[in-house]
């Protein structure tokens, strides 16, 4: 039973991809996952998991009240549940109760191995709110320095709400120009848990809604994947 | 070989990055404080700057500033080397003040001198 935030900071990095991807590796490994898209503005889970939103209940449903538990927690592939974000614009204007969240965390985590949280990026409310869901928080970020800074600042946030720092995962990784691994890990202080390669792989994989871990499992970027999953059931830490 | 200014006000740190790097065959000038820094800036443009944060007078995060402010300095790659290790230090430096990279002492010499190899070898990181 662990619940763990997947964030960054800065935006476009590759969290939820990551998310995705290492939900479908645990689930590989014989564990129970379930995933929470709690990108409020930007939710893209669905779409990466191929999933078609019709009147499904929402994210959205449960923090304003008009769904339950039970009815926002779907089966999405083998071993893989998820809580959906609603892709409709009007769902943001109703009233979201962002303290819900936790309390949904914590249901479903009674139900599975792991719960993943996927974060928005950015340092709102929001963001605040999907950080302190989870118990611990893995931190995504690329090897360029404005993910530094922006994973420098999550890491300051998480540990401000009492989070346990689970590792830093480096996405994208194996360009020319790249800050090498064993300068982020000086300037992080901490060892990094995975790097994923970056991969042309990846955006069909997001096109045709599967993730790339059980479209293309001995991709180097799969690989990645499956080494930061292998690390996470290592860790016998109560997160 | 590269010229490399090295800014600290321990004399000790001077020496130790002076004969680490002049042994990887670099050329290496010294300040004594940001001031120091700025008016040799105006003599010589060096391809790395090294610079302490807690220096009197003025503190490496307002010298950082000002050269990368300065369009005949701004492309100068900036490595702030400190004791302050605190994400919030390196947050100021890298984000704030516009540092390249950033060193925490103490240092490991032979680690430090592939650091420096990677930030000379490649464009700043800040791109």
């Amino acid at each position: 039973m662990r619940c763990i935030s997947i964030a960054s900071g800065k935006g476009g990095v590759g969290k939820s991809i990551v998310c995705a991807n290492l939900a479908v590796a645990l689930a590989d490994a014989g564990y129970s996952v379930a995933v929470i898209d709690a990108d409020i503005e930007g939710p893209t889970l669905s779409l990466l998991f191929g999933y078609r939103l019709e009147d499904d209940a929402t994210l959205h449903d449960y923090l304003s009240e008009s769904a339950a538990e039970d009815e926002v927690v779907r089966k999405v592939s083998q071993g893989v549940s998820a809580v959906f974000g609603s892709v409709q614009l009007t769902a943001l204007m109703r009233e979201l109760k962002l303290e819900r969240l936790k309390k949904l965390a914590s249901w479903i985590k009674e139900r599975h191995d792991f719960v993943l949280i996927d974060t928005p990026p950015g340092f709102d409310e929001d963001a605040f709110a999907a950080i302190d869901a989870g118990d611990g928080i893995i931190i995504v970020l690329n090897p360029d320095i404005l993910s530094v800074t922006g994973a420098l600042k999550v890491r300051g946030v998480a540990k401000r709400l009492g989070k346990q720092i689970l590792g830093f995962v480096i996405n994208r990784a194996g360009h020319e120009y790249d800050i090498p691994v064993e300068e982020m890990e000086a300037v992080i202080e901490e060892e990094v848990l995975a790097v994923i390669e970056d991969d042309r792989l990846i955006r069909n994989s997001v096109l045709e809604g599967i993730p790339l871990v059980e479209s293309h499992p001995e991709a180097p970027a799969s690989r990645g994947i499956k080494e930061l999953s292998k690390r996470l059931i290592q860790n016998k830490s109560p997160v | 070989m590269a010229t490399i200014m090295a800014v600290d006000d321990e004399e000790d740190i001077l020496t130790l990055i002076e004969k680490v790097l002049t042994r990887e065959g670099h050329r290496v000038i010294t300040a004594r404080d940001g001031k120091e820094a700025l008016k040799k800036l105006k003599q010589v443009k060096p391809d790395l700057i090294l610079l302490d944060i807690m220096m009197p007078r003025m503190s490496g995060y307002q010298v950082c500033k000002m050269i990368k402010q300065n369009s005949e300095t701004s492309s100068i790659t900036v490595a702030m080397l400190t004791v302050k290790s605190e994400d919030e230090d390196k947050v100021r430096a890298l984000e704030n003040s516009g540092a390249d990279w950033y060193f925490t002492k103490p240092i490991d010499i032979e680690r430090f001198a592939r650091s420096v190899e990677w930030l000379l070898k490649t464009p700043p990181p800040r791109g």
